[in-house]
């Protein structure tokens, strides 16, 4: 059985995306997708997540405790695939690993038997490394205050002895951007996987419906991981005797559940509002990371 | 599965490097803080990663070089590199947490490395933007202010820091910005002329050592005396420091500006791009491996009596054995 594990921090759309690929894999309404050989043993899962995804619900996130494996009979245009299991892990248990720095055995177990990767990102929940000084500076440059040379000297000055400040937050690793959070854990997989190298990685940009505007095109998703996760982009890059990469962006619910809604509901198949950019998509197949993951497509990544 | 917190304490070792399994139910993680020397070793026996040693007096800017370093990658590739990971990842993370908007602070500032802490090494690993050579490690020692007020105050401070014959690169940093001050020049710069005195005197630098005096801060030095004496107090320390040019493989003297005010005309992490790039395309000063003695347990095998008794320098050995 081929291992495909869903990496990201909570709330990133993991939970969505794979109810998405329930209901296009077994629907079969999307033309040239993955689609379903057969049911598998327990279906309660997956179904329960495609229900909320087929009602326009914001589809229940997995909650640490409540993880269950789920796997799906495959085929494609030329045979079976064969059994690919999806482990729906937390968000939380991933953020806990970043933190506690330890993991369950069977979090390991699965880690380390996982043969590909699904890495989540979502453009609107990522922390960014902001400085305070790159900050000062947009702000100068957006109203330029003038100010006498020796004033500024004696604010550098201040600036230099400052180190109590109210207000002030302690450190704390949840508080560390995404980017980083997300390399560590990758470096984590990389020293428990023992898949062969290099393990394909599809990235994948969720709710793509929000900034997909601004990175038209195939190459869209990998610009905005480049632009706006440029640590991620340069590890996964400079790694490439261990990653094998791909971006892509996906919206499974194809737009905001309430502001969208009409248009949502619309088309005439439900799968029509999934949306997905990136190399060699189709339209609405949210299959084809999972293609790319499981070796179905050539050898070129990132 | 469930992740919650056990009730035994986790991660019991000191190093950043332990892995172990404890309990029956969950696998510890590499910490990802600043190694201990044991683990910095660890890292120069499986690579070739040049050894940094940056010292300084208090405040004269050597965590915010750290912290700029890591800072530097965030958003672009940095010094024609690209970050491909690190084995300090937490404690670069937390150096820099002040200098950001996360902290709620108005004005960046960068906890100081405590004396408590002793020496600790940052790791970092890049890879050139090309992609056509391989990936290069770094370590980066940094120690606290306190070592290097010890050091000039006590010869056997300064042996006790074995890590500076080590280093294929020490890094001296002196506040260009106490330099530039009436109050404060004449003390800053006794302090590090003497602080490369005492090195020489007690054989910290080999013939090959490779030397760089940084003048930090020049962004508060600009401000204070402006452009033309800036560079006048440049010259004015090359000068002071040249005496001990001929005794090293190479001595450097640079203004940097790691993280300078928002209102200078000076970039982020001024003047460390290509002091990076230096230290990753330099090869490393040869060095011999300090190989870690192995335990006297008791004897259980002939083996062990003949190898002890054939290679007693491999085993850790009493005083008065």
């Amino acid at each position: 059985m081929t291992n495909v594990l869903s990496i990201g921090l909570p709330g990133v759309g993991k939970t969505t995306f794979l109810a998405a690929l329930w209901h296009v894999t077994e629907s079969q309404e999307v033309p040239g997708s993955l689609r379903l050989d057969r049911i598998s043993e327990n279906a309660k899962h997956l179904n329960s997540i495609r229900n909320d995804w087929l009602r326009f619900e914001k589809v229940g996130r997995t909650v640490p405790g409540q993880e269950q494996p789920t796997t799906l009979w495959l085929r494609d245009n030329h045979g079976l695939v064969g059994e690919v299991l999806f482990p729906d892990l937390s968000g939380e248990s991933f953020e806990g690993a970043w933190v506690e720095r330890h993991w369950t055995k069977e979090y390991d177990q699965i880690v380390s038997t996982a043969g590909s990767l699904l890495v989540f990102v979502h453009p609107g929940t990522i922390k960014e490394p902001y400085t305070i000084a790159e900050m000062q500076r947009m702000a100068e440059a957006a109203f330029p205050e003038e100010k006498p040379g020796d004033e500024v000297e004696k604010q550098m000055e201040e600036a230099e002895e400052s180190s109590a400040e109210g207000g002030a937050e302690d450190w704390s690793p949840l508080k560390a951007p995404t980017q980083v959070q997300l390399v560590d854990l990758l470096q984590f997989t990389e020293k428990v996987q023992k898949a062969k190298r290099p393990v394909r990685v599809a990235v994948i940009v969720s709710a793509w419906d929000l900034v997909r505007q601004d990175y038209p095109g195939e190459d869209g998703a990998r610009n905005w991981l480049k632009e706006r996760m440029s640590y991620l982009d340069q590890y996964l890059r400079s790694n490439f005797e261990l990653f094998n990469v791909r971006v892509y962006g996906v919206s499974a619910q194809g737009g905001d559940l309430k502001k969208d809604r009409d248009a949502l509901q619309n088309h005439i198949r439900t799968s029509e509002r999934i949306l997905i950019e990136g190399p060699d998509c189709g339209a609405h197949d949210i299959s084809e990371p999972v293609r790319w993951c499981l070796g179905l497509r050539g050898e070129a990544g990132h | 599965m469930s992740t919650s917190p056990p009730t035994e304490p986790l991660n019991p070792q000191s190093g950043a490097e332990a892995t172990a399994t404890v309990g029956e139910v969950f696998v510890n993680l590499p910490l990802g803080k600043p190694l201990g020397e044991l683990d910095a070793s660890d890292v120069l026996r499986a690579t070739d990663a040049p050894v940094v040693v940056l010292a300084g007096a208090p405040k004269s800017g050597k965590t915010t070089l750290l912290a700029s370093l890591h800072d530097g990658f965030q958003r672009t590739p940095f010094a024609g590199y690209l970050a491909a990971g690190s084995r300090t990842v937490m404690g670069f993370e937390e150096r820099c947490f002040d200098s950001r908007t996360a902290s709620g602070r108005k004005t960046p500032v960068t906890q100081r490395t405590r004396v408590q802490e002793g020496i600790v090494f940052y790791h970092m690993k890049v890879r050139k933007q090309d992609l056509l050579s391989p990936i290069k490690q770094l370590l980066l020692a940094d120690m606290s202010g306190e070592h290097y007020e010890g050091a000039l105050d006590s010869a056997t401070a300064l042996r006790a820091l074995t890590v500076i014959p080590r280093a294929d690169h020490f890094v001296h940093l002196v506040d260009g910005g106490r330099l530039a001050s009436k109050d404060w020049s004449g003390h800053t710069q006794a302090n590090a002329l003497m602080l490369m005195r005492r090195c020489f005197e007690e054989k910290m630098f080999d013939s090959d050592a490779k030397v760089d005096i940084l003048l930090t801060k020049w962004d508060l030095v600009l401000a204070r005396v402006g452009e033309e004496k800036a560079g006048e107090l440049l010259r004015s320390q090359q000068e002071a420091f040249r005496g001990f040019e001929k005794k090293l493989g190479r001595l450097r003297m640079m203004p940097i500006a790691s993280r300078p005010h928002y209102k200078s005309a000076l970039q982020p992490a001024y003047g460390l791009s290509g002091l990076l790039q230096s230290w990753m395309e330099e090869t490393p000063r040869k060095s011999t491996p300090q190989a870690r003695q192995l335990p006297l347990t008791t004897l259980q095998i002939p083996f062990d009596s003949f190898a002890l008794r054939e290679a007693p320098h491999l085993f850790e050995r009493n005083s008065d054995d």
